[in-house]
């Protein structure tokens, strides 16, 4: 049996709640073949999955919700959250509130504009 | 096109199951996808993969069903859920109290796995990972309503070996217990009554986990016969559990 065919399977069984009903009634005739409990009243369990499915995907924004991985959002939101405020932080902090460099005083003399040479006292032209 | 084959044979009764789609009534159709069902519902069984060989696996079906889910048909996860809502709810049954705390975490369990189907990718089979899921929705909702989940776990397989013999520690409800054993009981008086090539048919299958080439040989039989006795096993069984099923 090809995937093809098996897509057209699914794609038949889906729909239809017969199908679905002798998909659940084989696989509970295997179970109780192989001695495995199989309770009726849990087949409570598809109908309630069922409704919830079907409610939820039916609202697009619901949707994104459900089938997004969850556990996982809040701590990347977090993460992401955090990496911008050290960024920012970064940026921002050290403008505002940073210190006067130390210079050295020899090399703060040295950057001393010079004041501009005169001719020396006394040895003007005459 | 004209359909002159054997409806028994899993690739013929599909292709007829397709080709006559629109052409016959909705019954004969019905009939023909449950011949593909039957093949289907056949995976390997827990605790014995090595023994099947045959071209469509359990894995290779829930394969097709998980990559059918995430790209949005729900209904793929819905068969996913009657195919193992049973199996979650015997292990739920291993951790929690009553039937009906059980049977909200179970389907807690599968609320969660559709959420996080997005990020399975295929590197355990999904069963296992459905395991992993439902094992620590019940442990999250123990440790909730601040009692203490038991420290050891048993691994998907091992519970899937004591589900024979496991019980839910509740007290069922005398009509539903009754249900649960005339089930029991119906599948057996049904598989007493098969004529024995059915009968040893569908036990080779089932219970010793034999791929239809190895029946076959056991049976000195074409597979194509083999697929026969099955289906019709099945379908002898399955007629008399639907009246207790079906409302």
């Amino acid at each position: 049996m090809t995937s093809n065919h098996r897509a057209c399977l699914y794609a038949a069984l889906g729909p239809d709640p017969r199908l679905r009903a002798t998909w659940e009634r084989y696989h509970l005739i295997g179970q109780v073949l192989r001695g495995e409990q199989v309770k009726p009243q849990v087949r409570a369990v598809a109908a309630a999955v069922r409704a919830w499915t079907d409610s939820v995907l039916s609202d697009p924004r619901r949707r994104a919700a459900a089938v997004r991985p969850r556990a996982w959002r809040p701590l990347f939101a977090g993460a992401a959250l955090a990496a911008s405020a050290a960024f920012l932080a970064l940026l921002l902090v050290p403008s505002r509130y940073r210190k006067p460099a130390r210079v050295a005083p020899a090399a703060l003399a040295g950057e001393m504009p010079r004041p501009p040479r005169g001719p020396p006292l006394g040895h003007g032209p005459q | 096109m004209r359909y002159t084959h054997s409806f028994h044979g899993l690739d013929q009764g599909f292709l007829l199951f397709l080709g006559a789609r629109g052409r016959i009534s909705t019954d004969q159709r019905t009939n023909q996808a449950r011949n593909c069902l039957c093949h289907l519902s056949q995976g390997w069984q827990w605790g014995r993969p090595e023994r099947r060989s045959v071209s469509v696996s359990d894995g290779d079906v829930d394969q097709d069903l998980v990559q059918r889910a995430q790209s949005g048909d729900k209904r793929a996860f819905d068969l996913l859920v009657l195919k193992y809502q049973q199996k979650v709810t015997n292990l739920i049954g291993r951790y929690a109290r009553d039937q009906s705390e059980v049977l909200d975490v179970t389907q807690d369990a599968f609320i969660r796995a559709y959420r996080a189907l997005a990020g399975f990718r295929g590197e355990s089979a999904f069963y296992t990972w459905l395991y992993r899921i439902a094992v620590n929705t019940v442990k999250n909702h123990l440790v909730a309503q601040g009692r203490r989940p038991p420290a050891d776990d048993v691994d998907a397989q091992t519970a899937e070996q004591m589900d024979a013999s496991g019980r839910l520690r509740e007290s069922a409800t005398p009509e539903r217990q009754l249900l649960t054993d005339e089930i029991a009981r119906t599948v057996q008086q049904a598989l007493d009554a098969l004529p024995e090539d059915l009968r040893t048919a569908i036990v080779l299958r089932e219970l010793e986990g034999m791929s239809y080439e190895e029946i076959g040989a056991a049976m000195e039989c074409p597979i194509g016969t083999v697929r026969s006795r099955i289906f019709r096993a099945r379908e002898a069984i399955d007629r008399r559990l639907r009246p207790l099923l079906e409302p």
